[in-house]
């Protein structure tokens, strides 16, 4: 992203001229990078206030992380920022690549604004919530079904259920997500079908795990040309567990069995809405 | 050893092809060309398999499926194709 190339520049910038103008440079990108940009820029070229030593104490592992990266090898880093995915950042911080929490942690630095993560979770269609402690969030089972979007791929779900999705990025275990995308609801009275989708329907969801597929094998020959090629391929998952589904009446459980049948048929009415 | 491998994978093989490993490797390339191009096979297979059934439950309807999906296009449900639905 350029906002890591106005990081070096500036740091470049900030030992020779004065900081106005990077500050009025810095004006046009994000927010948080600009209070420690300023401070560090204080720090270094002026005489330290109280306010700008208390402040420069506490972002100082971030901005002595901002500068090493910024005298050390230049090129690798601008190539690396010219890609919108936190792929090449990746590759360039870390030579490995194996947990997805590594490479999480690293589009975080990158990135490291909250809207971003949000605008980039809406299109996979999830909101990522708070994270779980000692909730409990499992219920029991409930005759209700709900046809979810995650991605490109779509999914029956009801209260309960497993569902192993492509790895969701910007999520760790052990988190809340709601998933906004609602195609259709279902329960045993009601059926409510989307255009495309249903608003004020939701769903959460805890992830569970972040997972490799089992391995499957890529095998390519070509007979009698002396050509064979094997390769083994692990695809990355993330298994969510469904908890809840909101946005359509749930019929009671708690009614008992006692009362004659005819009288829960009069009262339940069978509705379709669009 | 490559030799351990296609004898895990020539689990199941009939005859000589589980045991022999000149038959066994023959045997074991061709089923893994086979899971290669199956399984871009079984996501045809599927679809197939549905558009077969959203077939068979549209009739006993009334309707037939070319008129469903001309309906859920104007609807703009989720059952449009090239919204990801078949």
């Amino acid at each position: 992203m350029a906002t890591k190339r106005c990081f070096q520049t500036l740091a470049r910038q900030s030992s020779i001229f004065s900081p106005n103008p990077s500050l009025q440079y810095l004006h046009r990108t994000l927010k948080p990078h600009l209070q420690t940009l300023t401070l560090t820029l204080a720090s270094t070229s002026q005489t330290p206030k109280d306010d700008h030593i208390w402040h420069s104490l506490i972002l100082s592992p971030n901005t002595h992380f901002a500068f090493a990266r910024s005298f050390s090898s230049n090129r690798g880093n601008d190539t690396a920022s010219d890609e919108d995915d936190g792929v090449g950042d990746s590759e360039d911080e870390d030579g490995e690549i194996s947990d997805g929490e590594e490479v999480l942690t690293a589009n975080r630095r990158e990135y490291s604004v909250e809207e971003k993560e949000t605008e980039a979770a809406a299109i996979g269609y999830k909101v990522i919530g708070q994270l779980e402690r000692a909730e409990r969030v499992f219920k029991d089972y409930e005759p209700v079904f709900a046809v979810i979007q995650i991605g490109s791929h779509q999914f029956k779900v009801s209260n309960g259920d497993c569902v192993y999705t492509e790895r969701l990025k910007f999520c760790e275990v052990n988190d809340k997500l709601i998933l906004n995308r609602v195609l259709m609801l279902g329960s045993k009275t009601q059926t409510m079908i989307g255009r495309p989708i249903l608003p004020e329907a939701a769903v959460h969801a805890v992830v569970e795990e972040h997972a490799l597929d089992a391995k499957v094998i890529i095998f390519k020959k070509k007979r009698r040309k002396n050509y064979r090629r094997t390769k083994g391929h692990r695809q990355e998952l993330t298994k969510l567990r469904i908890t809840d589904i909101q946005g359509i009446e749930k019929p009671d459980k708690t009614a008992p069995a006692k009362p004659e049948k005819s009288p829960p048929g009069k009262t339940e009415k069978a509705s379709v809405k669009k | 050893m490559n030799k351990k491998e296609v004898f895990k994978l020539a689990k199941g093989f009939r005859g000589r092809a589980k045991n022999c490993i000149r038959i066994a490797r023959e045997r074991v390339e061709k089923a893994l060309q086979y899971s290669y191009r199956d399984r871009r096979n079984k996501k045809r297979d599927m679809r197939s398999l549905w558009i077969e059934r959203i077939n068979a439950g549209t009739r006993l309807h009334g309707a037939m499926r070319n008129e469903n999906l001309r309906v859920c296009k104007e609807l703009n449900t989720e059952g449009a194709p090239g919204s990801g639905y078949v």
